[in-house]
C-alpha cells in the first residue's frame, strides 16, 4: 500500500462486497476566494523566500570573499533582472510577513478568526502588502535619484 | 444483509499522539518551533530590510565596516539561526505534505542538509566578516 490513508476508504456497496471509496476532491472542484488564495500564496510565498534568503547570503558570503566578487554581485543586483527579481522578493516577503502576522494572532489567542473578520482581513493584507512594497520601492528610487544629483 | 466492514482500531490515543509518540512523531514542538522563530524574525527582518536599503549601493568597505560592529554581527547572526530553521521547519511541511512514496524520506534529507548547509555558510560568511576583515583579499 503506497498510501496509509486508503485503510480508511474502506467502504461497501448495497451488496455487502468491500470497495474503495473515493478520495475527496481536492482544491481544484472550488471557486478561488480570496482568504483561499492568500492560503496558497502563503505557502508558496514561503518557498519563493527560501530562494530569496539564499540570495541575500550570496550577497553576504560575496562581501566575505572579497571586493572584485561583491562588486560583480553588487552589479547583477542593480541590472534590471535583479531589480526585478528582488522587487518579487519584496512583495513576496511582504505577503508572507502579513499573512504569518495573521498566523500568530490566529494561534495566540483566535484573534479575528470569524468569517467575515477573515474576509475584511483578506482585503487589509493585499492592499498592505501592495502599499508596503510600493512604498519601499520608491524609498529605493527616491535614494537612487537623490544620489545622481 | 450487509457485513460490518473491517476497520483498524486505532490504539494509541491522543495523549499519547501529542506526546510526540504518534506517527508524526513531535509535531507539536514542530509547529511552535515555527511561530516561536517567526516571532522571532518579525522585528529582525524588518531591521534587515532597512540596513539593507540604507546599504543600496555601499562599496565594499562600508559592508564591512557595517558588519563589523557588535551589534549588526549578533543581530545578523540572529536573522540567520532563526531563518534557516524557519525555513526548514516550513519547507518540510510542505514536502511531507505533497510528497509520497520513496521520495518523501529522501526530500526531507534534502531540505534538512541543504538548509543546514546554507545557514552555516551564511553564519561562516558573517564571522569572517566580522573577525578577520583583514583576510579578506582579492
Amino acid at each position: 500500500m503506497s498510501d496509509m490513508r486508503k485503510t480508511f476508504y474502506v467502504g461497501h456497496t448495497s451488496d455487502g462486497s468491500i470497495n474503495e471509496r473515493p478520495m475527496s476532491p481536492h482544491l481544484e472542484v472550488y471557486k478561488p476566494y480570496l482568504s483561499m488564495v492568500l492560503s496558497i500564496s502563503n505557502r508558496i510565498t514561503g518557498a519563493a523566500l527560501a530562494g530569496g534568503s539564499t540570495l541575500a547570503v550570496a550577497w553576504l558570503a560575496s562581501a566575505a570573499k572579497g571586493p572584485r566578487t561583491f562588486g560583480k554581485v553588487q552589479k547583477v543586483a542593480g541590472s534590471l533582472v535583479g531589480q526585478t527579481v528582488l522587487f518579487g522578493c519584496s512583495s513576496a516577503f511582504f505577503l508572507h510577513f502579513i499573512g504569518g502576522l495573521r498566523h500568530l494572532m490566529w494561534d495566540s489567542c483566535g484573534h479575528r478568526l470569524e468569517k467575515d473578520e477573515i474576509n475584511q482581513d483578506s482585503k487589509t493584507a493585499v492592499v498592505a502588502t501592495t502599499a508596503l512594497t510600493l512604498g519601499l520601492w520608491t524609498i529605493i528610487f527616491g535614494r537612487k535619484l537623490k544620489k545622481k544629483k | 444483509m450487509t457485513k460490518p466492514t473491517d476497520r483498524p482500531t486505532i490504539m494509541r490515543s491522543f495523549l499519547g499522539r501529542m506526546r510526540g509518540l504518534g506517527a508524526g512523531h513531535n509535531v507539536f514542538e514542530h509547529w511552535w518551533a515555527e511561530r516561536l522563530c517567526a516571532i522571532g524574525m518579525t522585528p529582525l527582518s524588518i531591521w534587515f530590510i532597512i540596513q539593507i536599503v540604507r546599504l543600496g549601493d555601499a562599496d565594499h568597505k562600508e559592508v564591512v565596516k557595517w558588519v563589523g560592529k557588535p551589534v549588526n554581527t549578533s543581530l545578523l547572526l540572529a536573522l540567520m539561526l532563526l531563518t534557516f530553521n524557519h525555513m526548514q521547519l516550513g519547507l518540510r511541511v510542505i514536502s511531507e505534505d505533497y510528497s509520497r512514496g520513496k521520495y518523501r524520506m529522501a526530500l526531507g534529507l534534502l531540505i534538512r542538509g541543504g538548509t543546514l548547509l546554507m545557514g552555516l555558510f551564511a553564519v561562516l560568511s558573517v564571522l569572517k566578516l566580522a573577525f578577520a576583515p583583514s583576510s579578506i583579499k582579492e
